[in-house]
């Protein structure tokens, strides 16, 4: 029967199931009656925050009480906001607009208080800065008997700051996920249209698993059934990302504080991608960076990824973006040269035999 | 064979930290004028990949820290190259036989 409480979790929610039951069994590994903290962890549009919604509709009812918190990078913002939320807590599980908070640190004190007496589930979703989890759910043990907290972010060390018991990894789709989560949307339908297979196999190569990509990409090409168009929109997307992607991957970079840091993302996005971690450290530090820490402060944040062998890695997406930041910064600080430019200088030049890349990164 | 420069891409001095240049047919060489980077003084990343120099390498800056050439077309590295401040070389599938004909230091 639908529930009429139920959360939207996605049009075409590929793949959903499986990770849903993975969190699930997470959840249920708590042998004693302890609360339990599960961190879901993971690159933007990765799906944490759909699985998150499944994993809600699936379990809440076997709670005495449940609150799931949206968005909190952004509700988070506006001052009175962040009452609102601890607000918004407090009257889902006591389903009462009797006890006012006026104050972040009051509103500690209250939920401190109460949120002990029930058990309760709990969802905080995208969660950035210690300030939130420190107001929004303290330590466990705010937490009652039995009771399932849930906290989505793309900062892994918030969730050791938070020691919670578990974290979750959201790995990307594998290719027969993507397949058919790109056709739902752009075929409404499983399999690709007649002489589309090609073309999408592309998308999905492009896309690097990540389901944000592969949604955005594919509502755009629903409308569109010439094969002349789709391989345009292809080429087009390797040399400039498209904005909709971009701008929900950039919410991570942005968000470093340190413009070391930053740099060092850059200088990885840029060259360093699948080299030895301690060849990129040396390097690096010889350039006047620090990147013992920046390296580790870039994996906590999902920009990069350390491979079994110590190699670093980055997602494409990731690494087209950071490509972009330093494109559209040479634009803006009036630099003359842009990637795009000077691409297509170079094919003209080689009478399109030759693929050729040529990238600069400018000290901005 | 294509022969060109990036001359006209680098007229003014730039802060250019690095420079990716990668041809991917090998069958033909790309060469480059080695002069092009005159203005690039501040380059410390450097990534070639199917591409040969042309000219004098001292106008290579002397601030490289990563070179990274695959392909590398000469036998060992040219004496005029400044490279007290190479902390990590990656020339694979070159045809290098000894790193330095003389010790720079």
């Amino acid at each position: 029967m639908l529930d009429k409480t139920d959360l939207f979790v996605a049009d075409h929610p590929v793949g959903v199931e499986s990770r849903v039951q993975d969190v699930i069994e997470l959840l249920n590994s708590q042998k004693s009656k302890d609360p339990l903290l599960l961190g879901i962890w993971g690159m933007g549009g990765i799906g944490k925050t759909t699985i998150a919604k499944a994993v809600y509709n699936k379990i809440r009812h076997d709670f005495e009480a449940k609150s799931f918190l949206f968005n909190v990078r952004e509700v988070w913002k506006l001052d009175n906001d962040k009452v609102s939320l601890q607000q918004q807590l407090l009257s889902d599980i006591y389903k009462t607009t009797q006890i006012n908070i006026n104050t972040v640190e009051s509103g500690k004190k209250i939920l401190e208080e109460r949120l002990c007496k029930k058990r309760i589930f709990l969802v905080i979703d995208d969660v950035t800065k210690l300030d939130q989890l420190n107001a929004l759910c303290g330590n466990r043990k705010w937490f009652g008997e039995g009771s399932r907290i849930i906290i989505t972010t793309r900062d892994n060390d918030l969730l050791n700051k938070l020691e919670v018991d578990h974290v979750y990894r959201m790995n990307e789709m594998d290719d027969s996920e993507s397949l058919e989560l790109f056709n739902w949307h752009a075929f409404k339908q499983p399999i690709p249209s007649e002489g589309f297979t090609d073309l999408s196999r592309d998308v999905v190569k492009y896309s690097g698993g990540l389901p944000l990509a592969l949604q955005v990409i594919g509502c755009f090409l629903f409308t569109r059934r010439r094969e002349a168009e789709w391989k345009s929109v292809l080429d087009k997307l390797k040399l400039i990302p498209n904005n909709e992607v971009l701008e929900k991957l950039k919410i991570s970079f942005d968000g470093l504080s340190d413009d070391d840091v930053k740099d060092i993302f850059l200088d990885i996005a840029f060259f360093f991608i699948g080299m030895d971690r301690e060849d990129i450290t040396k390097i690096l530090k010889d350039c006047g960076h620090f990147p013992e820490i920046g390296i580790s402060v870039l994996v906590q944040q999902s920009l990069v990824t350390v491979d079994r062998k110590n190699n670093i890695g980055m997602h494409d997406l990731l690494r087209d973006m950071g490509r972009e930041i330093v494109h559209k910064k040479s634009k803006e600080v009036g630099k003359e040269p842009s990637r795009l430019w000077r691409y297509e200088d170079v094919q003209k030049l080689s009478k399109d035999t030759v693929r050729s890349d040529f990238m600069l990164l400018l000290s901005l | 064979m294509f022969y060109f420069t990036f001359h006209f891409v680098f007229q003014s001095t730039l802060d250019v930290k690095g420079l990716t240049i990668k041809m991917s047919r090998m069958d033909s060489t790309t060469y480059l004028e080695t002069k092009a980077f005159e203005k690039m003084d501040k380059l410390r990343l450097l990534q070639l990949s199917g591409v040969q120099l042309d000219g004098d390498y001292k106008y290579l800056s002397r601030d490289i820290r990563w070179l990274s050439w695959h392909g590398f077309p000469l036998k060992s590295i040219p004496s005029d190259f400044h490279q007290r401040s190479l902390v990590a070389v990656d020339l694979k599938y070159s045809n290098l036989e000894r790193v330095w004909r003389k010790s720079q230091v």
